[in-house]
């Protein structure tokens, strides 16, 4: 199982510092925080049953890919994902039973800073 | 006597069928011309559910063309379908076309996105006073036309589409926030996976 989360964490293209002994969790480094150390955790249970259930959906987003590798492929995007929302680095991100990623400490969500405000892509300069 | 009954009946049969046509068509010619004319028509024309929206047609709020998942739909069911632009400058090149939300799992699509993301989605929502869905589908739909970086992930065979989105004060036009709604796709089924409001591009 240890292979498993070890071949998620690559995935999500975050540097492996080491491998706890109890097999169950990774801690890493991510490019957005590079001297922060985050600890990745996972149950075995969990992850061997989050696993299955994305192996199901393999064909619907990689026709002809392996159910395996579609998998970790989608468990590294959700542990990505919960990474890129943060503006702080985590001290530990960990697999619950439900599928998700749950990073720790919580961050503050972002103050309402306009009464009457509206979000737009503004358009690209030309020359 | 039956025969000239028979022929009698067939007769009418056959007016009667070529009356309704005509009347259909002239039906059909009625809508026609009331459709070019901009002023005549009280019926407002509201996209299928999943339709892709082109520019500027924008009148219409994503609770009106995206498509409900219930429990019982598929997850290959359309939710809204986004147009996408070509990966310049990126490898493997990934021409323009078309990316849908479909509803997927707890791992993809929109039912991800509500599992995972909804409070983020919808802490940049109450910054504008919007509801959840129409700031993430401005947002996505951002990122995928007119993106300012496209990322290609080998590990995950993935494209991240970002672009970055400015909250503007109405009053006095300041900028008074930004983020970056960073968008997923898979390289296979150009599928969304995920959709993302965060702080730094992919």
């Amino acid at each position: 199982m240890l292979v498993l989360l070890q071949r998620v964490v690559e995935a999500a293209e975050l540097e492996i510092v080491s491998v706890a002994d109890d097999a169950t969790s990774i801690l890493c480094r991510s490019a957005q925080w590079p001297g922060q150390h985050i600890e990745i955790a996972a149950a075995s249970e969990d992850l061997s049953a989050n696993a299955e259930m994305a192996a199901r959906d393999v064909k619907h987003l990689w026709p002809g890919r392996g159910e395996e590798w579609g998998a970790v492929a989608l468990l590294s995007i959700g542990l990505r994902s919960a990474l890129d929302v943060r503006t702080s680095a985590p001290m530990s991100v960990a697999l619950n039973r439900h599928g998700s990623w749950v990073a720790y400490p919580p961050e503050e969500v972002p103050e309402k800073v306009a009464r009457n405000a509206k979000w737009i892509a503004r358009p690209r300069k030309t020359n | 006597m039956k025969r000239t009954l028979l022929r009698l009946l067939i007769a009418g049969a056959v007016a009667v069928g070529l009356l309704s046509s005509q009347t259909a068509s002239n039906a059909e010619q009625s809508a026609e011309a009331d459709a070019g004319s901009e002023d005549t028509s009280w019926v407002a024309v509201v996209p299928e559910h999943g339709e892709y929206v082109p520019e500027g047609e924008g009148k219409f709020s994503p609770q009106d063309y995206w498509a409900p998942c219930g429990i019982f739909d598929s997850n290959t069911k359309i939710v809204r379908t986004f147009n996408r632009a070509a990966t310049a400058g990126v490898t493997p090149y990934l021409g323009s076309g078309l990316s849908s939300l479909a509803c997927g799992s707890s791992q993809w699509g929109y039912r991800h996105i509500v599992d995972r993301h909804l409070t983020d989605w919808q802490a940049r929502a109450a910054q504008a006073n919007e509801n959840w869905r129409v700031t993430a589908d401005y947002g996505i739909e951002w990122a995928l036309k007119d993106p300012d970086r496209v990322v290609y992930r080998s590990s995950n065979d993935t494209y991240c589409f970002s672009r970055k989105l400015l909250l503007i004060n109405n009053n006095n036009g300041q900028v008074v926030g930004s983020y970056y709604p960073n968008v997923a796709i898979a390289r296979g089924s150009k599928n969304i996976i995920t959709a993302i409001p965060t702080s730094s591009q992919c």
